[in-house]
């Protein structure tokens, strides 16, 4: 078989490069603080405990959606 | 992830059936993929008439949805080329080599094997031509006897595999259930699959 590059070569490598991401080490986390009135703290702390979910995640998925996340990752 | 490709070097021995139906029978047990690296898009096609319970995309498309998947099934047309073969058999945790159960079949099977060396496959037997030919038993036993591992089940041959690509759906999803009676075989196949890639 020749050396040369098949069409098939950066797909198998884009599949296993995520099969490995999970063994990676963890990227350190940082705060992302933002002042708002606190009565709406409190009702969003209390609508979140309610449906099951962290404000943290709300807000990420809200900057995902806006922003996206970079190719990279 | 587990990646599966069906490939060989001999044309209409059912390697994209054999990849719609296994990547349905996968598609019940995880997310699952069908790359279709055939220029002649069988794949595409099938699930562009109707409804298959996966996503099926071309191997350039595949690039942005491989990401997270639980099994990418990859369909290739006959006589990849060396080099595709020689990736696919680098990367992939089994090959899949459909042949039909007649002599001039063996030869190319018998070819495909050298040239995928080390890698993990198996050969498949399909459109087996019902009891009382003996084709198919006949085929595993010369295969194996050449030292090809092949797969326990065989697929029969029916004309609902005809029917199903033309409604763009998996055997399984027609109407009539003396159509879908060949499902059983490719879901054998597939519990063999699973079996085989957990003993990897
Ligand atoms: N078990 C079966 N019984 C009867 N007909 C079948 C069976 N499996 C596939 N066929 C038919 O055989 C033909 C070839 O099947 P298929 O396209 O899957 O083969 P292939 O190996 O992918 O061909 P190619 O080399 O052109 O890509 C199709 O018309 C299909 O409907
Ligand atoms: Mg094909």
């Amino acid at each position: 078989m020749s050396d040369g590059k098949g069409k098939y070569g950066d797909l198998i490598r884009q599949a296993k490069q995520e099969n490995q991401k999970p063994s990676e080490p963890e990227e350190k986390l940082v705060n992302l603080c933002i002042k708002v009135p606190i009565g709406l703290r409190r009702y969003w702390a209390a609508q979140a405990k309610l449906k099951g979910i962290t404000m943290t995640e709300v807000m990420m998925a809200a900057l995902e959606k806006e922003f996206g996340i970079p190719n990279d990752r | 992830m587990k990646l599966i490709t069906i490939t060989g070097y001999k044309g209409g021995v059912a390697k994209s059936c054999t990849a719609v139906h296994l990547a349905t029978f996968l598609s019940d047990r995880g997310d699952t993929l069908l790359v279709d690296g055939d220029p002649n898009r069988t794949a595409l096609k099938w699930s562009e008439r109707g409804k298959l319970p996966f996503l099926v995309a071309d191997e350039r498309q595949a690039m942005k949805m491989v990401a997270g998947r639980d099994y990418v099934v990859i369909d290739t047309p006959a006589r990849p080329h060396t080099d595709d073969l020689k990736e696919l058999a680098k990367g992939c945790d089994l090959l899949i080599l459909p042949t039909t159960p007649d002599v001039i079949s063996l030869e190319p099977m018998l070819e495909t094997a050298r040239d995928l060396g080390e890698a993990h496959y198996k050969a498949l037997i399909t459109i087996v031509p019902p009891y009382p030919s003996r084709e198919g038993e006949t085929m595993q036993n010369d295969l194996q006897s050449n030292g090809i591992p092949v797969f326990k089940s065989m697929i029969r041959r029916s004309a609902g595999f005809q029917k199903a690509a033309l409604a763009g759906v998996p055997l399984r999803d027609l109407p009539e259930s003396r159509s879908r009676l060949a499902w059983l075989d490719y879901e054998a196949l597939g519990k063999e699959v699973l079996e085989d890639l957990g003993n990897e």
